[in-house]
């Protein structure tokens, strides 16, 4: 029994079957969307990528989807911003506020929430096209914007805005030259947290516009299901890649 | 003119937070130039008392006046005062230049006068050369250097200190007690210091005003304060004492430990009960006895404390009397203790 002892005695080992989780659902079709990326029956290749870059209607999906992501994440900063400010105000933010702002909504599947946000504007008769996706989206989206500003709004020293009324700003002075700058590493980690999700979404795209607006993710799934698994797969890299650039992007400025 | 004298007025101020009173009915005049401490325990209400001067709380009841003119409800950035801050408060995401520039920046200064007086502001402090530098790369003192010319470059009327030193090492603490000392001198603006530190408080002040439970206990020059507590916190807070349960048998004369002992102490009702008050270095050890000895007792400790030597000589009443002499006895020896008149102080009780 001893060399189960020491097996568990062993903290590394705890994260073993995280590990190989992680290695044959997440690692391995990485590999595999690489490997389809560049490889079909004619051996190496990378006429998918020339593909994608010839045809004007993919590359259209592409940018308007990356347009329809940066809105949402311009929407939810610009509703969560003053949400975090307001919260990080000790005054308002008990546990049961805090609850109810970002567990209270997990307790709903986001495809129920869709659901229930399509049904909620054919009520009011609105019409289900880009703004009925931007709205769903920043519904969804919207707590991973406001957490990690609020974050770093309620761990800023009180004492930081007390000394910049003291040296004569006034409230308006106050947040623009020490709040602001102070918040904006959460601001990063906001964006980040917002627009990589947003940038792939597809189910809740099709859902919101009865199919009508189509997104990037969209084009990958069809092409897919359509058995072009080597352009999918391509398409899938070069979203991955712009993915990638922008949490590069967030890493960068959470450092300072 | 009598008005003009003084640069701070607290008349009659009460601070309550949710009912409970930190506060209460505060009275306090300052001169203009002077050096003033706010010394007290924590939890007194002497940060409060800055906070509400610097305009940071508000008052329950009572008025402060600037100059004479009520700036009770002013808010903080209208008032003529600058603030160092206990853990400093320089802003992270701002050099040392950019800190130092912030007030003046909001004034609409013109660059190039800027540039001198955070020039001259940061000599002042002794941080030549440093414009450049990151906050997170300056030492604590360094950082507490910043504060200190981040206030003094606005030109304020009144400088607010709260225990600006407390996060420095003893060494670091004494070379900023008198820089700041020097600073005050120089500037020639009136500085309101928050301190627990009773040491800190006599060093520098001009006045120290001791306060205990939201309450002012006894302002006055330290010396004053010293030789003079007006009641027993005082002559504990301030220093170190052996207080006595006395007797007054009439003027000048005091009975405690059974013998009857001259002072210097008028004005008492006859035979009222009182405090009597020792330093513990004004006291005198003999292993002969004389006509002056106010009691006998035997050693029970000796230490060596660097300059005198601290001993605790216990009296046949139980009592335990702190003494300090350069010179040390034995321990277990008995010894008769002696006091000149003007070195008892008597208190109320």
């Amino acid at each position: 029994m001893n060399w189960l002892k020491n097996l568990l005695g062993n903290r590394r080992v705890w994260a073993y079957p995280y590990a190989v989780f992680m290695a044959i659902f997440v690692i391995l079709p990485l590999l595999l969307v690489v490997y389809f990326s560049f490889v079909d029956e004619g051996g190496f290749t990378i006429r998918y990528f020339q593909k994608f870059f010839l045809a004007t209607d993919s590359i259209n999906t592409f940018i308007y989807s990356i347009g329809i992501a940066m809105v949402t994440t311009l929407v939810c900063l610009l509703v969560g911003y003053p949400c975090a400010y307001f919260m990080a105000n000790k005054s308002f933010a008990t546990p049961k506020v805090m609850a109810m702002l970002f567990i209270l909504p997990m307790w709903i599947n986001v495809l129920l929430r869709t659901l229930a946000t399509v049904a909620l504007f054919d009520f009011m008769h609105l019409e289900l096209d880009e703004g009925a996706l931007v709205f769903g989206m920043v519904y969804n989206f919207l707590p991973f914007m406001i957490y990690p500003i609020y974050n770093t709004l309620q761990k800023m020293d009180p004492s930081l805005t007390e000394a910049a009324k003291d040296l004569g700003a006034n409230d308006f002075r106050v947040f623009k030259d020490v709040v602001l700058p102070l918040s904006m590493p959460g601001v990063y980690s906001g964006i980040v947290m917002v627009f990589m999700p947003t940038i792939s979404t597809f189910a809740v795209a099709e859902l919101l516009t009865m199919n009508n607006v189509k997104l990037f993710g969209t084009v990958i799934q069809e092409n897919i299901n359509a058995g072009l698994l080597n352009y999918g797969s391509a398409l899938s890299l070069i979203l991955l890649i712009i993915i990638g650039l922008t949490s590069f992007f967030g890493n960068d400025d959470t450092k300072n | 003119m009598e008005e003009n004298e003084y640069i701070i007025q607290v008349e009659q101020v009460t601070k309550a937070f949710d009912q409970k009173v930190v506060l209460s009915k505060v009275s306090l005049n300052i001169k203009r130039g002077e050096f003033v401490t706010i010394l007290g325990p924590s939890g007194c209400g002497k940060t409060t008392l800055l906070r509400m001067i610097a305009g940071f709380e508000t008052p329950t009841e009572g008025v402060i006046k600037l100059e004479g003119n009520d700036i009770t409800k002013i808010p903080p950035y209208k008032r003529p005062m600058n603030t160092v801050f206990q853990r400093y408060a320089l802003f992270p995401h701002l050099n040392v230049y950019e800190n130092v520039a912030f007030g003046l920046q909001i004034k609409g200064m013109k660059e190039k006068e800027m540039d001198e007086k955070i020039v001259n502001a940061l000599n002042l402090v002794g941080l030549q050369d440093f414009e450049e530098r990151n906050i997170n790369q300056l030492s604590g003192g360094q950082q507490q250097r910043v504060a200190i010319a981040r206030a003094i470059v606005n030109e304020p009327k009144v400088l607010l200190l709260d225990e600006p030193l407390s996060a420095l090492d003893m060494k670091l603490r004494k070379e900023m007690q008198l820089e700041l000392m020097r600073m005050h001198k120089e500037l020639g603006i009136t500085f309101i210091f928050v301190t627990h530190d009773q040491e800190e408080a006599l060093t520098m002040s001009d006045t120290v005003v001791v306060m205990n439970g939201g309450v002012i206990q006894q302002m006055g020059t330290p010396k004053h304060i010293y030789d003079e507590p007006v009641n027993t916190f005082v002559a504990d807070f301030i220093g170190e004492s052996n207080i006595i349960d006395g007797i007054m048998l009439e003027d000048c004369l005091v009975k405690f430990f059974g013998n009857n002992v001259k002072c210097v102490d008028k004005g008492f009702a006859k035979n009222a009960e009182v405090h009597v008050v020792i330093r513990p270095e004004d006291v005198k050890l003999s292993i002969e006895p004389s006509d002056n000895n106010f009691c006998t007792g035997i050693v029970r400790s000796c230490n060596f404390k660097g300059v005198h030597y601290e001993m605790y000589v216990e009296t046949k009443e139980g009592y335990m009397l702190q003494v300090q002499d350069y010179h040390s006895q034995e321990i277990g020896q008995e010894v008769y203790a002696s006091i000149d008149p003007f070195d008892i102080h008597v208190i109320e009780k």
